[in-house]
C-alpha cells in the first residue's frame, strides 16, 4: 500500500480517538456556567428542535454526552457550537419522555479537557403544538422596512413565509390569529398599502373592510370565539412618545379603545355601551374557552397623552350569548388596578378554561413598552393570581400565547439585551405552576448575534397555514372587499 | 501596419474613457460614491458570504458589497468603478469577437458601460448590477466557447440557471446573447459552431429562462413576480419597474446585432463613414445624457452630509461661504457647524436663514437622512439621535443595513449604559473592514471598563445627556433645548442652539429668559447677533430690560443699527440695497424673511 494512502487512513482512524477526551477518568471541575442559550434545569416538550448551543467562553473542541433513558449523543465539535443531529436528537427525546436528558460538556482549552459536572433537561410527556407563527419586525421607533409574520416548525428548524414586506413591500402586516389554535380559522391586518382585515376560513380567504360608521378606526388586537363563528376586536388610536433620556427609548399610549364583536356570519359589528364606554378605555378582548365570557382590560379615560402614566388597565369580563349575539348587562372585574395600583393587560384563557395569564406593568396597556412588565397567573377557579416569577425577568414580558392542550406557554421577552423581543416557551402543570423556560431553538446557537428582528405576537398553531404568501397577496391587492355592518338590531 | 493603428486607437480610446469616468466619480461624484458605502455594512464573514449565495443574485450583490466598502477612500471609488466598466467593455468585445470571429476596433462594446456609467449616477443603481452583467458575458463567453454539440447544450441549460442565481437579472443578457449568437450563426453562415443547437434546444432555452424564476420562488423565496426575475443585485426601491436598467441590458444584443450587420471595414477602416459616424454618434448621445442624469445638486447637498459625518465643521462653514447651501438639510448641517465651532451666535446670520434650519422634522417618508439625528447627539439628546438613526435604518429602501446608522446605535446605546444592546451592534461592526478596529475597542471596553470613553467626544456628549425626561416634540424643540440647559448650564452647544431657536423664530421673550446663562459659558464678549438682537429690543423698549443689564454693546453695532433705522424710516422698498448692507445682520432677517 502506498505510505501516504496508509498514514491518511491511520489518522482518520485515529483522529476520532485524539479528540474524544477520556471522560471517565476526567473529574468535574466546577457547573457549566458558560453556555448560550441557558438551558440549564429546563422542562422542553418531546418533540421540540434539537436545544443547540454554544459555550459563551473561549475553546477549542468540545466534546458532549448527551444521555437519556433509551438513547445517548456523543459528539465532538470544533469551536464553541454544539449543534445536535436532527434525527438522533429526536430519537433521545422521544425516548426519554417523563425523565431527564442528561448532559455532559467536555471542553477543550489549549489542548486541555475540562469536563463540566453535567446539566438536566427535563422533557415532559406533553408534546407541544406543532407550529408557531410569530412577527419579526426590527425595534424601531414607526418607520420599518422590512417585516414578516413566520410559520416556524416546533419540532424541526423550518420556517416558512406566511406574508413579508418581499412579497408585500410597504404594507404592514400584524395580529394574526386563530381560532382555538387552528389555522383553518385565521385573521389577520394589513395596514398601509393595500389595508384590511384577512379573513381564511375553511380554505376561503377574503378581504374584509372592518371599520363601520360607529367605530373610529379598523378593527385590530383580535380573538376569536370558541365557535369561530365571532371575532372579538379593539378599536385603538394609537400614540408613540420618545423619551429624551432613560433606557426606555419609547411608550405607546391608547388615546382612545372599545371593544367589537365581529359577527362572521351576519357580517355584522356589536357591542355594548359596556365595552365602548366614552369614558373608559377597552382594550385586547380575550374569549373564554366556553365562548360565555368575554375578557378584557379596562381603564378610566385620563387626560391623554399627558396623564399616559396614570392610565392603568383592569380585567374585566362580561357574559356573552354565543347564540344570540349579545352581551350581558354587568362587567364584573376580576383583578382590579385601583387595589394594586398596577396596570393590568392581554389577558389569555388557557384552553381548559383553568387559568388566565396577563401581563402586569405601572400603567398602560401595551407591555412590550414597559421594561418591568411580568406575566402573571390568575387561576380562574379561585381567582387567585400571583406573579409568575420561574418566567418572569428583569426587562420586559409580554404577549403570551397557550398551546391546544393547556400545558406549554409561548410568551416574549426582552431579557436577552433589554431591546430585542424573543420567544421563550414554559411548562405550565395542571397546579398552574410553571417550570423555568427556554428560548426557542435556532439551529445555528450565533443566530442572535446578528439577527436584528424582535419576535413579537407568538401564537400556536397545530396545523400548517392552508394559504401561501402569493395568494394572500393576491386577495390583499383586489380591490373587492367585504364591508363589514354596523350591528343591525337582531 | 494597420492592425497597429486600430490597436493604437483603441487603447487611445480605452485610456480617454478611463480618465473621463475616473475624473468624473473622483471630482463630481465623490460623495455620492461615499454616501454609497454608508449605506451598506459588509461583513467579512464566511456566513455573511453564504448568505449571499443563499440569496438570488446573491453572489453579484456580496461582490458588489465587497468592491463599495472600499468607496470611503479616496478615488478608491471611482477606480472600481472605472475598472468594472473597463471589464465590461473588454468582456463585450469579447463576446462580439466570439460571435463574429472578426477582430479589430470594437467601438460599439463601449455601450453597456457607457449605458451602466448613467445608471450609476443615480443611487438607484448598484455596482453589484454591473458585477451581474460581467458575469452573464462571461457566461456567454464561455457558452460559446464550448465546440461540441453536446457539451454545448448542456452548458447553455445549466448556465442559466446557474447564472440567474449568482448574478439575477442579467441571466436575461446570457438568454438572449445565447439565442442570438445561433441564429447570427445561421444567418450568417460563418464558422459554424459545433455546439449549433436547433430550434427546440433554442426554445427550451427560452423556457428555462422563463420558469427557472417561477420554481425559485416557489421552492426557495417569496418575493414578488418582478423581483423574482430581478433579485436584488440591481437597484435599491423594489415597487418600481427599472426601464433604464432594461435598455442597458438591451444594449449587449443591440451591440451584437449591430456589430453583426456592420460593414467589415467599420471595424477595421477608420476612415470608413459607419466606422468614424458610430464613435461619434455614441460619444454625441452619451455626453447629454450624463449631463441629464448627474444630479450635481445632490452631489453638492450629499457633501454636506459626508462632512458632518466626519466632524469637518470648518470645511462645512467655508463650503457654505463660498456657495449659500440652497436646500434644509445642508443649512442644518451649516448651522450644527457653527455650533460646534461656537460660531452660530456670531455667524449664523452669514447664511441665509430660516426657522426651520435647525433640525430636520421627523417624518415616516422616504429614508430618514443620517444628518437628522446629528444635532441631536451633538447636544446631548442621545436617545432622540438614536431615535433618528434607528429610523434610517428602518427606512432604507432596499432594507440594507446602513453602516452609519449603525454606528450611531452603537455609540448611543454605549452612551445609555445599555451595554448588552451596544455589544450587539458593535460586534456586527467587528465584522467590517473599516470599522473593526474602533468596534473591537468598544467590545474590550464593554468587557472591561464601561465607563471609559476613549473618544473624548462621546465622553463630552456623556456629560451633557439631561437629568430630566420629557418627550419628543418637533414642534416644541425650544423646551428640550431648555431643559438640558436646566440640566446642565455648561452645554455651550445647546445654549446656542436655543437662542438660535428664538432669534430665528423671533421670539425676544424667550431670548430674554435665557440670555443669562451667557455668564456662566466661556464667552469672550458678546456675539454679534446677541449684540444686534439686543440692539434692536432696546430700540422696542422703554427701559432696558433688567435680564440685559450689565451688557455692553461694541461701538460698531450701535452705530451700525443707527444707519439700518435711517435706511428703514426712508422705505422699505429697495430690498436689495438692505440685502447689500445689512444682509448678514439680525436685522435683516427680522425685518425680510
Amino acid at each position: 500500500m502506498n505510505l501516504h494512502l496508509f498514514a491518511i487512513l491511520l489518522f482518520v482512524l485515529v483522529q476520532p480517538a485524539c479528540n474524544r477526551p477520556d471522560i471517565e477518568n476526567l473529574e468535574p471541575v466546577s457547573d457549566c456556567q458558560d453556555i448560550f442559550p441557558d438551558y440549564k434545569e429546563v422542562t422542553i416538550p418531546p418533540n421540540i428542535a434539537p436545544l443547540n448551543f454554544r459555550m459563551t467562553g473561549e475553546c477549542d473542541r468540545i466534546y458532549i454526552v448527551a444521555s437519556g433513558k433509551n438513547h445517548k449523543i456523543e459528539k465532538g465539535f470544533s469551536g464553541n457550537r454544539i449543534i445536535f443531529p436532527e434525527k438522533k436528537w429526536q430519537r433521545l427525546i422521544d425516548g426519554s419522555k417523563n425523565d431527564t436528558v442528561k448532559i455532559t460538556i467536555c471542553v477543550n482549552r489549549a489542548g486541555e479537557w475540562t469536563r463540566y459536572r453535567p446539566f438536566s433537561v427535563f422533557v415532559g410527556e406533553d408534546e407541544i403544538d406543532e407550529f408557531l407563527v410569530y412577527r419579526n419586525l426590527m425595534p424601531g421607533f414607526q418607520n420599518w422596512n422590512q417585516m414578516g409574520i413566520y410559520q416556524r416548525s416546533l419540532r424541526s428548524f423550518k420556517v416558512k413565509t406566511v406574508l413579508d414586506s418581499r412579497v408585500m413591500p410597504g404594507t404592514c402586516m400584524n395580529c394574526h390569529s386563530f381560532a382555538g389554535n387552528d389555522p383553518v380559522n385565521m385573521v389577520m391586518h394589513l395596514r398601509e398599502n393595500y389595508g384590511g382585515t384577512l379573513l381564511f376560513r375553511n380554505d376561503r380567504l377574503e378581504k374584509i373592510s372592518t371599520r363601520t360608521d360607529k367605530m373610529f378606526a379598523n378593527a385590530a388586537l383580535p380573538y376569536w370565539h370558541t365557535s369561530a363563528k365571532y371575532i372579538a376586536f379593539s378599536v385603538n388610536r394609537i400614540n408613540q412618545i420618545f423619551h429624551a433620556t432613560g433606557t426606555n427609548r419609547a411608550s405607546a399610549v391608547d388615546l382612545r379603545s372599545d371593544i367589537f364583536v365581529y359577527d362572521i356570519e351576519r357580517n355584522e359589528m356589536i357591542t355594548s355601551p359596556l365595552l365602548s364606554a366614552e369614558e373608559k378605555l377597552e382594550t385586547f378582548p380575550c374569549f373564554s374557552p366556553d365562548g360565555r365570557t368575554l375578557y378584557f382590560s379596562s381603564a378610566d379615560m385620563k387626560e391623554l397623552p399627558g396623564e399616559y402614566s396614570k392610565v392603568r388597565y383592569s380585567i374585566c369580563s362580561v357574559s356573552f350569548d354565543e347564540n344570540s349575539g349579545t352581551f350581558g348587562s354587568v362587567t364584573d372585574t376580576l383583578v382590579s388596578s385601583f387595589l394594586t395600583g398596577k396596570s393590568y393587560s392581554i389577558p389569555r384563557v388557557s384552553p381548559d378554561g383553568g387559568f388566565m395569564i396577563f401581563t402586569v406593568s405601572d400603567f398602560g396597556s401595551f407591555p412590550s413598552f414597559n421594561p418591568e412588565s411580568d406575566l402573571y397567573l390568575l387561576d380562574l377557579g379561585s381567582k387567585e393570581y400571583c406573579s409568575m416569577d420561574v418566567i418572569n425577568s428583569d426587562y420586559t414580558e409580554s404577549y403570551c400565547s397557550w398551546s391546544s392542550d393547556s400545558r406549554w406557554v409561548a410568551f416574549s421577552s426582552r431579557r436577552m439585551d433589554g431591546l430585542f423581543m424573543n420567544i421563550y416557551f414554559a411548562f405550565i402543570d395542571k397546579n398552574g405552576n410553571a417550570r423555568k423556560p427556554f428560548l426557542l431553538p435556532q439551529k445555528d446557537p450565533d443566530f442572535h448575534d446578528s439577527f436584528l428582528f424582535s419576535f413579537n405576537v407568538p401564537e400556536f398553531a397545530v396545523n400548517k397555514i392552508g394559504t401561501n404568501p402569493y395568494r394572500i397577496r393576491r386577495v390583499a391587492r383586489s380591490k373587492a372587499s367585504v364591508q363589514v355592518k354596523p350591528e343591525s338590531s337582531h | 501596419m494597420r492592425a497597429k493603428k486600430i490597436n493604437n486607437a483603441e487603447l487611445l480610446f480605452l485610456g480617454i474613457f478611463s480618465v473621463t469616468s475616473l475624473l468624473f466619480f473622483s471630482l463630481f461624484y465623490y460623495h455620492h460614491l461615499y454616501q454609497r458605502e454608508q449605506l451598506q455594512l459588509f461583513q467579512i464573514t464566511f456566513s455573511y458570504f453564504l448568505k449571499g449565495l443563499s440569496l438570488h443574485g446573491g453572489f453579484a450583490i456580496y461582490l458588489g458589497e465587497f468592491f463599495t466598502q472600499f468607496f470611503g477612500r479616496p478615488v478608491a471609488g471611482a477606480s472600481i468603478i472605472t475598472a468594472m466598466m473597463v471589464i465590461l467593455q473588454q468582456a463585450v468585445k469579447r463576446l462580439l469577437f466570439a460571435i463574429s470571429g472578426r477582430p479589430g476596433f470594437a467601438f460599439l462594446s463601449f455601450l453597456p458601460p457607457l449605458g451602466y456609467w448613467l445608471l450609476l449616477t443615480d443611487q438607484f443603481y448598484y455596482l453589484s448590477g454591473m458585477i451581474g452583467l460581467i458575469i452573464s458575458i462571461l457566461a456567454s463567453c464561455f457558452y460559446l466557447s464550448v465546440r461540441k454539440r453536446g457539451s454545448g447544450i448542456i452548458s447553455g441549460i445549466l448556465l442559466i440557471p446557474v447564472v440567474f442565481w449568482l448574478a439575477g437579472a442579467s441571466y436575461m443578457v446570457l438568454t438572449a446573447v445565447i439565442i442570438l449568437a445561433e441564429f447570427l450563426q445561421k444567418i450568417k453562415r460563418l464558422e459554424k459552431s459545433s455546439a449549433d443547437p436547433s430550434s427546440g434546444v433554442l426554445l427550451l432555452y427560452i423556457a428555462i429562462a422563463l420558469i427557472t424564476p417561477l420554481i425559485a420562488r416557489k421552492l426557495f423565496f417569496a418575493d414578488t413576480l418582478l423581483q423574482s426575475y430581478i433579485s436584488g443585485a440591481y437597484y435599491s426601491i423594489r415597487i418600481f419597474f427599472p426601464l433604464p436598467l432594461i435598455c442597458v441590458f438591451a444594449s449587449v444584443p443591440l451591440v451584437i446585432i449591430l456589430h453583426a450587420f456592420m460593414p467589415e471595414e467599420a471595424s477595421l477602416n477608420k476612415l470608413s463613414v459607419a466606422g468614424s459616424v458610430t464613435p461619434l454618434l455614441i460619444i454625441g448621445t452619451f455626453i447629454p445624457g450624463l449631463l441629464y442624469f448627474s444630479d450635481f445638486k445632490e452631489e453638492k447637498r450629499i457633501a454636506y452630509e459626508n462632512l458632518v459625518y466626519n466632524k469637518q465643521w470648518e470645511k462645512i462653514i467655508r463650503k457654505a461661504e463660498k456657495e449659500q447651501p440652497e436646500d434644509r438639510m445642508s443649512m442644518v448641517a451649516v448651522n450644527l457647524a457653527l455650533a460646534c465651532t461656537g460660531r452660530l451666535s456670531s455667524e449664523m446670520f452669514n447664511f441665509s436663514q430660516d426657522e426651520e434650519n435647525l433640525f430636520l422634522p421627523y417624518e415616516r417618508r422616504g429614508m430618514t437622512p443620517f444628518v437628522a439625528g446629528e444635532p441631536f447627539l451633538y447636544l446631548g439628546l442621545i436617545n432622540f439621535s438614536q431615535m433618528f438613526a434607528a429610523e434610517t435604518i428602518a427606512s432604507t429602501p432596499d432594507a440594507k443595513y446602513p453602516v452609519r446608522a449603525f454606528r450611531r446605535m452603537a455609540e448611543t446605546y454605549y452612551l445609555n449604559g445599555q451595554y448588552e444592546i451596544a455589544g450587539k451592534y458593535f460586534m456586527i461592526l467587528s465584522r467590517t473592514l473599516f470599522c473593526r478596529g474602533w468596534a473591537d475597542q468598544y467590545l474590550s471596553m464593554i468587557d472591561s471598563d464601561k465607563e471609559a470613553f476613549n473618544d473624548t467626544l462621546l465622553k463630552d456628549i456623556h456629560s451633557l445627556i439631561s437629568e430630566y425626561d420629557f418627550f419628543y416634540n418637533d414642534q416644541q424643540m425650544d423646551i428640550a433645548m431648555r431643559y438640558l440647559l436646566i440640566s446642565n448650564p455648561q452645554n455651550r452647544v445647546a445654549f446656542e442652539y436655543l437662542m438660535a431657536y428664538y432669534l430665528l423664530n423671533k421670539d425676544f421673550d424667550g431670548f430674554l429668559h435665557t440670555i443669562g446663562y451667557i455668564k456662566g459659558l466661556d464667552y469672550n464678549k458678546l456675539p454679534v447677533v446677541f449684540q444686534e438682537a439686543i440692539a434692536y429690543i432696546l430700540t422696542i423698549t422703554s427701559e432696558t430690560p433688567e435680564q440685559l443689564m450689565g451688557l455692553t454693546l461694541d461701538q460698531s453695532v450701535t452705530e451700525k443699527i443707527m444707519s439700518y433705522a435711517e435706511l428703514f424710516s426712508a422705505g422699505r422698498e429697495d430690498t436689495l440695497k438692505f440685502r447689500k448692507e445689512f444682509g448678514s445682520t439680525y436685522w435683516y432677517y427680522l425685518h425680510f424673511k
